[in-house]
């Protein structure tokens, strides 16, 4: 079976023109690595494939959430063994809702859905822990591969959640510290996302953990 | 060496004595000790959550996977998780359930297929079971995704054996566990 055959036509697509097989790394994670608002040669995700001279599998979904991003990277690893993973985690609050057969991810500014409502309602429990249990999952697969993982949002994560991931020995790298951010700004076309500006800093940061990472 | 069990009440032996339990059973077959992982009234993401934490820290010999109901689920109030099911739901789950069954046979998918690739990579048999019956389209799924999931096919040595004899009168009896222990003994020792 082709890889090009494997991943098409699922509700899960990505922005990736060509898949490959051999050395490679992949990412997943949602606009922000599809790079949306930018050509794609400008993302990250090529920008570290162009530094470190292999291919860069962009696994993301623009509006995509942790679940999207688990299935992509559980079906990914299955059957290939890339160099490393980048794991850009989305919003937590994010839900993939099915109604009529078609799947949908609500996010924040869907709070005209009643059911998204009453579940934010009870409490935002009910998308952080699978948020959490997500990265978690994504963390020991990649463990058990021995294939570095580096977890990262643009998010901002308030300390309970932190401490929990500190607790499971997750590093997940948000803005939370100020001397290390991740610059963002809305200078994309679709004055949303972020320039290639932020994708060049988010690159070279990414090249910095993942330098961390394999020599530690 | 161990080996780990995911269910729920049907593998935590609700109803039976815990040496009639089909997991104590197949300990004793084996001469190992098996990590009796199942909850009752739990669902398959927490079932998922407990291979993921064991795998993080052990090297099961072999895992027995009995997957729940896919129609429950864990809803938050606040910081209480509460364990939901058809029979005790709250306005979520109604509504997901409204919506579409998608709501919970989606992720209890995802759940099984991510459990079997965790247990892939890391050269971990695993055995995944089903006592509920399933639509023809998800079974048609799974198998799609390489995943072979044993369940009642109500075949001669396809089948589990069910019964409502439990001392509860809503489990199972000693004699259904003791089937469940002979075909999962085959199951395990067909995929030595």
């Amino acid at each position: 079976m082709k890889l090009h055959d494997y991943f098409n036509g699922t509700w899960t697509g990505f922005r990736q023109p060509e898949l490959v097989e051999g050395k490679h790394f992949v990412t997943t994670g949602c606009s922000h690595t599809g790079a949306v608002g930018l050509d794609i040669s400008q993302g990250y995700t090529a920008i570290l494939a162009h530094d470190m001279r292999m291919p860069g599998i962009n696994l993301s979904r623009p509006g995509g959430n942790h679940q999207i991003c688990v299935y992509n990277i559980t079906r990914w690893l299955r059957y290939n063994q890339p160099d490393f993973v980048i794991a850009q985690w989305p919003h937590p609050v994010r839900k993939l809702i099915w109604r009529n057969g078609s799947a949908a991810v609500l996010n924040v500014h869907a709070d005209q859905d009643p059911l998204f409502d009453t579940m934010l309602r009870y409490g935002e429990e009910n998308f952080y822990c699978e948020w959490i249990q997500s990265m978690l999952t994504i963390t020991v697969l990649c463990e058990t591969m021995k294939i570095p993982c580096v977890h990262w949002t643009l998010e901002d994560v308030d300390p309970a959640y932190q401490r929990i991931l500190r607790d499971n020995n997750i590093v997940l790298h948000s803005n939370n510290d100020t001397s290390s951010v991740w610059n963002r700004d809305h200078n994309a076309k679709d004055k949303r996302h972020h320039s290639a500006a932020c994708h060049a800093q988010w690159a070279q940061k990414l090249k910095g953990l993942l330098n961390e990472h394999t020599t530690q | 060496m161990t080996a780990l069990a995911l269910g729920c009440s049907h593998t935590f032996g609700v109803g039976v004595d815990s040496s009639e339990c089909y997991v104590s059973l197949l300990e004793k077959y084996y001469n190992t000790s098996i990590i009796n992982t199942a909850r009752p009234g739990g669902n398959a993401q927490q079932c998922l959550q407990q291979l993921v934490e064991h795998l993080r820290v052990s090297s099961p010999e072999f895992v027995i996977a009995q997957w729940p109901n896919p129609f429950r689920r864990t809803t938050w109030f606040g910081n209480r998780g509460l364990d939901e099911n058809i029979h005790k739901a709250s306005a979520v789950f109604n509504s997901l359930l409204a919506a579409s069954s998608k709501n919970f046979m989606e992720p209890w998918l995802q759940c099984i297929y991510t459990a079997d690739t965790l247990c892939k990579l890391s050269r971990t048999k695993v055995i995944h079971i089903l006592f509920e019956d399933l639509e023809p389209e998800y079974t048609e799924l799974i198998k799609k995704h390489n995943v072979v999931l044993h369940q009642d096919l109500k075949l001669p040595g396809q089948t589990w054996l069910f019964d409502s004899a439990g001392s509860d009168n809503l489990h199972h009896s000693a004699t259904c566990h003791a089937q469940w222990a002979e075909r999962l003994t085959g199951l395990l020792n067909e995929t030595t």
